[in-house]
């Protein structure tokens, strides 16, 4: 009895794609608006809770940091959130604290973010606190001294963290002195340098309406976004934002990088350069890394390594596509004994990848995992507006929700072999943090 | 299908103040048993054609006992390794084929295994997860090779975190016979002693509806889900249900104290006193004086010990009122090498005297309140969390008990927050542990290495999948 329904769940599962244009399956649509400054506003309705979310993208990631300010794109995101031309640091958090509302500023190395979720019935509040923040910041001294004790108390905190120290080993080794290669919260001396002035000097040139997208969704409706969103930042001002330079180099050949600390697991990351977000390479990339190192129990080398050998909790793989050409890395915990058998098996996947066509029953499983997940994925609010953000930061087009199934569908086992030939490099960077003794490498 | 006839359907409503935003969430919650008396608990919401399913087996680290620590979450790993019916690999690829997730998580008090899944595959669950409570197969080689995988996960999550390895030890310190003693993945040589045949009887003993219950969240209608759950579920044989102790420590005679000693670039303290769960009134008052200390930038613990006297880099306060058996009252800091540990420890005693001595304002309590309600709010977007929440009040009390949070939260006094202060954060009933920071890395290889500080514990039910610890930023 058991066994027919499992048939009849794959047979569903082969002809759903067919059926229904999966991938936008209770998507919200969104909403364009574009103010005179050229800020470019998406809206989406999403009544399912009673709260509103914002989302602000700023074209002012860790790239733009000067060399002798690295950093400065972290501390400029974090410090809009601590005063602003009419409100303290203790005013804007009492405020919003008493909403119960959350603020948050973050920084990638393409881009930065300022996010608010607030109640529906505290939007109006909400609304003026982060339309004030975004567009009015005013970096006060003592309030940016105490944002940079954070960072460098973090930056201490991290040297700890395997992942977070073979990730910035693998940056450097990959991306040679290219501004992918800095950490983007700046370093321990690099930090304590940046002075107030230099933050506002750096928010007047990059936070500019003409170079952002603001994200708007939830239990809201266009015509509020209109009446009561539009008219506060009608007057953020638009002005050229200046170019920054961008000097794409990578690693050559093979580079092998192992830091010693007495760890039980070694931590290893494999990895090489990928392709620009923008790129249609990314899709084919996409699919391939679905069936190599996706994370879940039916990728490749969780296969290899986890469910066959044993040799890891956690393996898994990814592209960080960006603006412009980024890595791929495949990362793995292991105790240390077993680190080089686990570096040997990894390496094999990627070998084969680029030597053998994936088969059809992959290619197809991988394609289904990624388009039926797609709005499960973006489920969230929050989520979603910022998946809508990167859409238009990275370019990808207005339809981009609607297409998102064609572009994988379209991909072939010959484009894999493509990609995986082009980008795969499975001896160009590795870098391994453990207790190196016992870890039996010199 | 007749069977729906062999139904016992109750529903269950709540009537909230008509403005508390908090109502509409879990107004349309109801419960049903099955004719084998196996529980579900349902919700419709249908924002997204997505359904999250989820069983939850009363089966923790709570049940287990001495020598074979982490048997609950060794078999929740186990769960992943086919039937009589589906091999593991099958099992996964039903799911991810139809763009679905799946994961499970351990904790003291549950085992549970979920599944998100486009709606119109609702029978894809159903047929999933009612084969593995009865027909796991059980492979001493699997279990070989998964027992590795788990001490794996055991190096990543306890042994190279000081923070997670701080609070074993504080915890081990602090209970003394309630279970909770140990912690949910299992002591390292316990798992190395266990056998596959531990394995089994914790199965055959557990893995059955008299002592599992079921949650639907999402989009489906009750009338297709019960028929279809019935033939599913309805048939699985009941054993005898576990008899479920509840044991309670008793009270501490007297402050206790754990030094953890690691090279680290940040050091840790962690104080924790005993508190009552939600079986008490004053588990309500004890997450509003959460929220006092430690939710956002305005708050006690952020604006005196961080901003204000910069002892500390971080603080967190950590309760969690829906535990089975009481649990403990946490406040963690972490702070940088040079700072005195002696200071930080009597700042934090200022700020528990603090709450004591002098009443709470009537804007700052609504403050908290107000914090508290709003992240109820937000919690409850995702359809997997409104599951995940109607079944953790299903552990430790009831699920309907989940309606009676915000109004509570909201009947707290400024008295109640001094009298709950006064009667639990005294020194004889805390357990201090304090992992110091030594700057200069260890030369003995052997020894644990420090870790990122966090600020604190984090969630206690461990998840059988580790994606998400690396953000990927791109769509």
């Amino acid at each position: 009895m058991y066994p027919k329904k499992t048939c009849t769940a794959f047979i569903l599962a082969a002809i759903a794609p067919l059926l229904v244009p999966a991938c936008c399956l209770g998507m919200p649509k969104a909403e364009r608006i574009e103010l005179p400054n050229h800020l470019k506003v998406l809206v989406f309705e999403e009544h399912s809770i009673p709260a509103v979310t914002m989302e602000l993208l700023v074209a002012a990631g860790s790239w733009r940091d000067p060399d002798e300010m690295k950093g400065i794109a972290n501390l400029t995101a974090k410090s809009v959130l601590m005063g602003t031309r009419s409100l303290s640091f203790d005013e804007i958090n009492s405020r919003l604290d008493f909403m119960g509302a959350s603020l948050e500023a973050d920084c990638t190395r393409d881009f930065a973010t300022i996010g608010m979720q607030v109640l529906k019935k505290d939007l109006e509040s909400g609304v003026g606190l982060f339309t004030e923040i975004i567009a009015h910041p005013s970096f006060p001294g003592p309030d940016v001294d105490g944002q940079k004790d954070d960072i460098i108390g973090s930056l201490r905190a991290k040297e700890d963290d395997p992942i977070e120290v073979a990730n910035r080993a693998f940056d450097r080794a990959l991306f040679l002195d290219s501004p992918y290669a800095s950490p983007v919260d700046g370093t321990e001396k690099s930090v304590p340098e940046i002075g107030a002035d230099e933050l506002s000097k750096f928010y007047a040139s990059f936070y500019r309406p003409n170079d952002s997208v603001l994200v708007v969704g939830g239990d809201i409706s266009t015509e509020e976004v209109k009446t009561m969103i539009v008219p506060r930042l009608i007057g953020w001002e638009a002005a050229q934002v200046p170019e920054t330079p961008f000097r794409k180099k990578f690693a050559q050949g093979a580079v092998n990088v192992a830091i010693d600390k007495p760890v039980s697991q070694a931590t290893i990351i494999i990895g090489c350069p990928a392709m620009e977000r923008a790129s249609q390479d990314y899709y084919p990339f996409l699919v391939m890394n679905q069936i190599l190192g996706s994370g879940d129990l039916s990728s490749r080398l969780m296969i290899e390594i986890r469910i066959k050998k044993g040799l890891a909790y956690a393996v898994e793989s990814y592209p960080s596509a960006r603006k412009y050409a980024g890595s791929f890395q495949v990362v793995i915990q292991t105790k240390d004994l077993s680190a080089k058998e686990s570096i040997a098996l990894a390496r094999e996947q990627l070998v084969r990848l680029r030597r053998q066509p994936v088969s059809d029953a992959e290619l197809q499983a991988a394609k289904k995992f990624l388009i039926g997940n797609f709005p499960l994925k973006y489920s969230a609010q929050q989520d979603y507006a910022k998946l809508l953000a990167q859409i238009e930061f990275y370019g990808l087009g207005a339809d981009y929700i609607e297409k998102f199934a064609s572009l994988i569908n379209a991909v072939t086992s010959e484009d894999i072999l493509r990609v995986a030939d082009k980008y795969l490099k499975p001896d160009n960077v590795t870098v391994i943090v453990a207790d190196l003794k016992k870890a039996r490498i010199e | 299908m007749k069977a729906t006839c062999a139904l016992v359907f109750t529903a269950m409503f709540f009537f909230f103040p008509a403005l508390c935003p908090a109502a509409e969430l879990f107004r349309d919650a109801s419960e049903a048993r099955l004719s084998n008396g196996l529980k579900l608990i349902m919700l419709e919401n249908h924002k997204a054609p997505l359904i999250s399913f989820q069983v939850w087996y009363r089966a923790g680290a709570r049940n287990e006992t001495t020598g074979k620590t982490g048997l609950a979450h060794m078999l929740e790993h186990m769960m992943f390794k086919g039937t009589t019916k589906v091999s593991g690999e099958e099992f996964t690829r039903a799911i991810v084929e139809l763009g679905g997730e799946q994961n499970a998580s351990t904790s003291h008090d549950y085992a549970c295994f979920f599944i998100t899944i486009a709606s119109d595959h609702l029978e894809v669950p159903i047929n999933l997860e009612s084969d593995r409570m009865s027909n796991l197969v059980l492979r001493e080689s699997d279990f070989r090779t998964e027992r590795m995988v788990v001490l794996e996960e055991r190096r990543m999550r306890v042994e190279d975190d000081p923070q997670s390895f701080l609070l074993e030890q504080l915890e081990a310190a602090a209970y003394q016979s309630q279970p909770y003693h140990w912690p949910v993945i299992g002591w390292a040589e316990d798992i190395e002693r266990f056998t596959i045949d531990d394995v089994k009887a914790f199965y055959s003993t557990f893995y059955n509806p008299a002592n599992a219950f079921v949650v639907v969240v999402g989009d489906f209608k009750k009338e297709a889900l019960l028929p279809m759950m019935e033939k599913a579920f309805g048939q699985i044989p009941v054993r005898k249900p576990v008899q479920q102790l509840l044991i309670q420590d008793p009270p501490q005679v007297g402050e206790r104290r754990v030094l953890v000693e690691h090279p680290a670039q940040v050091g840790s303290l962690s104080v924790a006193w005993h508190v009552p769960n939600l079986r008490s009134q004053d588990s309500y008052v004890l997450d509003v004086i959460k929220a006092m200390l430690a939710e956002g930038k305005s708050s006690r613990l952020y604006d005196h010990l961080v901003r204000g006297k910069a002892l500390i880099l971080e603080s967190t306060v950590d309760y969690n009122l829906t535990t089975q058996d009481p649990g403990l009252f946490y406040i963690t800091v972490t702070y940088l090498p040079g700072k005195d540990s002696d200071e930080i420890e009597q700042a934090i005693y200022d700020e528990v005297e603090q709450l004591k001595t002098s009443p709470v304002g009537v804007r700052e309590l609504e403050k908290a309140k107000n914090q508290l309600e709003a992240s109820f709010v937000f919690d409850q977007e995702s359809i997997f969390s409104l599951g995940q929440n109607l079944a953790e009040y299903e552990i430790a009390l009831d699920w309907a008990a989940i309606g009676a949070y915000v109004p509570s939260i909201r009947k707290v006094t400024a008295q109640e927050v001094q009298r709950v202060a006064s009667k639990y954060f005294t020194a004889q009933n805390r357990t201090v542990g304090i992992l110091a920071p030594r700057t200069k890395p260890a030369a003995t290889p052997s020894q644990v290495p420090p870790q990122p500080a966090g600020g604190g514990k984090k969630d206690r039910s461990i998840r059988h999948q580790a994606s998400d610890f690396r953000n990927q930023p791109i769509p």
